[in-house]
């Protein structure tokens, strides 16, 4: 133990600190621009990192993804566009309280609670790495069917006022994701002849133009009426009389991105509406989700930033990659010549140290540096509509065109912006849909795989492991429902006997 | 009432086209449990339920009175709102057209990339799209697109070596 830690001391140098800070700032950078995320940002730095050492390039990957996942909250709070599919429910809460003029304050909030989950799934990571990844390696094809089907009933309910409008949100978005060559047979569905849609709809360009596009439209209607809200920008740090009511709220959204992102295949996105939904059930006022309420922003940012040392769980432990992001960086181990798995253990426990120490480093300059920074993040939108708007289109056809360098892409991001803007008008929730998109090939792949596997015997979703996701799913969406009617005949019941 | 009865309207008729595709996908033999039609054909199938509900809820407050007031039914309640977002709509033609003319500004702006170049289209579509929100200063009108498309070569181009069509740079 004495010599690991020697060693892993040994590892740490000014300079591979350094390119862990130089990591953060660039995955908050690209993170926080929409189009670009902290995947696309992996992946092309990736090349930058062959010349270097593998305990630095581990560094300097480690800070981007870190950055990267944190990132996305910035514009989902200013500009109501997710930086990345992650922060879409910080999106509900932060850019309400951003329109209030309390920008600062929601990138305070998001930025504490970012370093909170990524600091308890450190932990979590240190402690428990071989025993919660003896446990994901038993998810198979039926567990990942239960857990999407989990998922989108969890989004359907967190997402709108009416559960059917939401199941209608998440189901269009499952629809979305069979447009395309079949995963299963390469047969082309809904693709109309077009090359262009036999890969299918892009993620990144859907969610550009359901946010971003979407908000622009309706703030185009009322450009020259607006008045000017100016951001306080005087505190960020949220205060302790916040973070004291926020403690339970940090506590349970980091075990619950912790142990989502441990999940290989499941990441930042369905923790963050896990997180909310359950904060949102659970509160004494639910109807307050979704006005700008720090709860709102605290829940989802914690879960998604806890799902980095999740997905770091079954990537050391089963070198099995727990999200896109932790894929690429499986990658760069062995371009480096490290091989990761159940023998890495014994064989090379520094590097399983390293990645522990580095992750750590990673989080406290992300809230360092989310914290200094937020006072000009939230400066930006002080900046005149009339410029800030043709900017900000700008860079969502640059970043959709960006995402996979197809025109076509652009045409979607537009296509969707439209869809967007309509579906707010009649109630039907965008963020729903854009976490059907998410969920929609999960499900579906894993589904006919498990009755590929099973023969057409449907007993195999009903396995112990997939019976518990049925029973949260249940008790996620029925209980509050029951919950809200009885409260509700209560309340009747005793204004009749007032009027007697 | 009227979004959710065009709501239920387009639902029924995607249902209708997802469940006519869906049928000529072949069921290949092993998969014939749960071929490439069968998740289309669960969501057409939810459509149709949904478009249902939706239709048959906005049916049941026009026809039970109970969601209405004394003063006004819910049907006259509804067509009275339908009215004030036209009237909401025909006072500010100018938002309208801009929320027309951005989107198509964006598609242009996407088709003339790859042949005139990210320089000049991003020029010629920050300035239109500056003049639609109404900024009319010059120098802002000259300065900014400059700025911007620096700072996406610099740092989309350059740095991150996203492929973006470049005439010029």
């Amino acid at each position: 133990m004495l010599a690991t830690i020697s060693s892993v001391l040994s590892t740490l140098s000014f300079g591979t600190i350094c390119l862990v800070l130089v990591g953060v700032v660039l995955g908050i950078a690209v993170g926080s621009i929409p189009g670009l995320t902290a995947t696309m940002a992996v992946a092309v730095l990736t090349s930058f990192t062959f010349g270097m050492e593998s305990g630095s390039a581990i560094a300097m990957l480690l800070g981007i993804f870190v950055g990267g996942v944190y990132g996305g909250s910035i514009s989902a709070i200013l500009m109501k566009i997710p930086g990345t599919s992650s922060a879409v429910m910080t999106a509900l809460d932060g850019y309400p309280m951003s329109c209030r003029g309390e920008g600062g304050k929601a990138i305070g909030i998001s930025t504490v609670s970012s370093f909170f989950g990524g600091i308890v799934s450190c932990i979590f990571l240190i402690l428990g790495c071989s025993a919660i990844a003896r446990i994901a390696a038993k998810f198979t094809y039926p567990e990942y069917f239960v857990i999407a089907v989990f998922g989108l009933c969890v989004i359907a309910n967190a997402s709108a006022d009416s559960l059917l409008k939401g199941l209608l949100g998440a189901i269009i978005g499952v629809f979305i994701t069979t447009i395309g060559m079949d995963n299963l047979t390469g047969i082309p569905r809904f693709t109309f002849g077009s090359q262009n849609l036999m890969s299918g709809i892009g993620m990144v360009p859907a969610l550009i133009g359901l946010f971003g596009v979407s908000e622009i439209m309706n703030q185009l209607f009322t450009i020259d009426s607006e008045k000017k809200q100016q951001q306080k920008i005087d505190r960020i740090f949220p205060g302790w009389e916040v973070l004291g009511k926020l403690k339970g709220v940090l506590l349970r959204c980091s075990i619950i991105g912790t142990i989502i992102g441990a999940l290989p295949g499941a990441g930042g996105p369905i923790a963050a509406f896990v997180a909310y939904n359950s904060e949102k059930s659970n509160s004494k006022h639910p109807e307050k989700f979704g006005t700008g309420i720090p709860e709102g922003i605290a829940a989802p940012e914690c879960a998604n930033n806890a799902t980095v040392g999740g997905a770091l769980i079954p990537m050391l432990a089963l070198g099995v990659p727990g999200d896109a992001v932790t894929a690429i960086i499986l990658g760069a181990f062995a371009i480096h010549g490290i091989r990761l798995g159940p023998m890495i253990f014994q064989e090379t426990p520094e590097v399983v140290y390293s990645v522990y120490v580095y992750t750590i480093i990673a989080n406290i300059f992300m809230i360092i540096i989310g914290l200094l920074a937020a006072r000009w993040f939230a400066k930006l939108i002080n900046t005149d509509k009339k410029i800030l708007m043709p900017l900000i289109l700008m860079a969502c056809v640059i970043g959709s065109y960006a995402s996979s360098n197809k025109v076509f892409d652009i045409y979607v991001m537009v296509i969707f912006g439209i869809l967007g803007f309509f579906m707010d008008k009649v109630g039907i929730s965008t963020s729903a849909l854009i976490l059907g998109q998410v969920l929609g090939a999960l499900a579906e792949t894993n589904f006919r795989s498990a009755l590929t596997m099973s023969q057409g015997n449907y007993a195999i979703f009903f396995r112990p492991i997939p019976c518990v996701f049925w029973a949260l799913t249940i008790a996620m969406v029925v209980v509050p429902k029951t919950r809200k009617v009885i409260k509700t005949r209560k309340s009747n019941k005793s204004k009749k006997e007032e009027a007697e | 009432m009227i979004g959710n009865v065009i709501t239920s309207v387009l639902l029924l008729i995607a249902s209708v086209y997802i469940y006519i595709e869906s049928i000529q996908m072949p069921m290949l033999g092993g998969l014939a449990v749960a071929g490439p039609s069968f998740f289309p054909l669960c969501c057409a199938a939810f459509f149709t339920v949904t478009a249902v509900i939706l239709m048959g809820t906005e049916i049941y407050r026009v026809m039970s009175g109970k969601y209405g007031t004394e003063e006004i039914s819910y049907f006259h309640r509804e067509l009275y709102r339908a009215a004030q977002l036209k009237n909401k709509i025909s006072s500010n033609m100018r938002g309208l057209f801009r929320m027309i003319l951005i989107p198509a500004l964006m598609i242009a702006y996407g088709i003339a990339l790859r042949p005139v170049g990210f320089e000049i289209s991003t020029w010629i579509f920050l300035d239109l799209t500056m003049l639609v929100c109404g900024e009319k200063r010059w120098k802002r009108l000259v300065f900014i697109p400059a700025a911007a498309i620096a700072f996406v070569y610099l740092v989309f181009v350059r740095f991150l070596r996203v492929s973006v069509p470049m005439q010029f740079l």
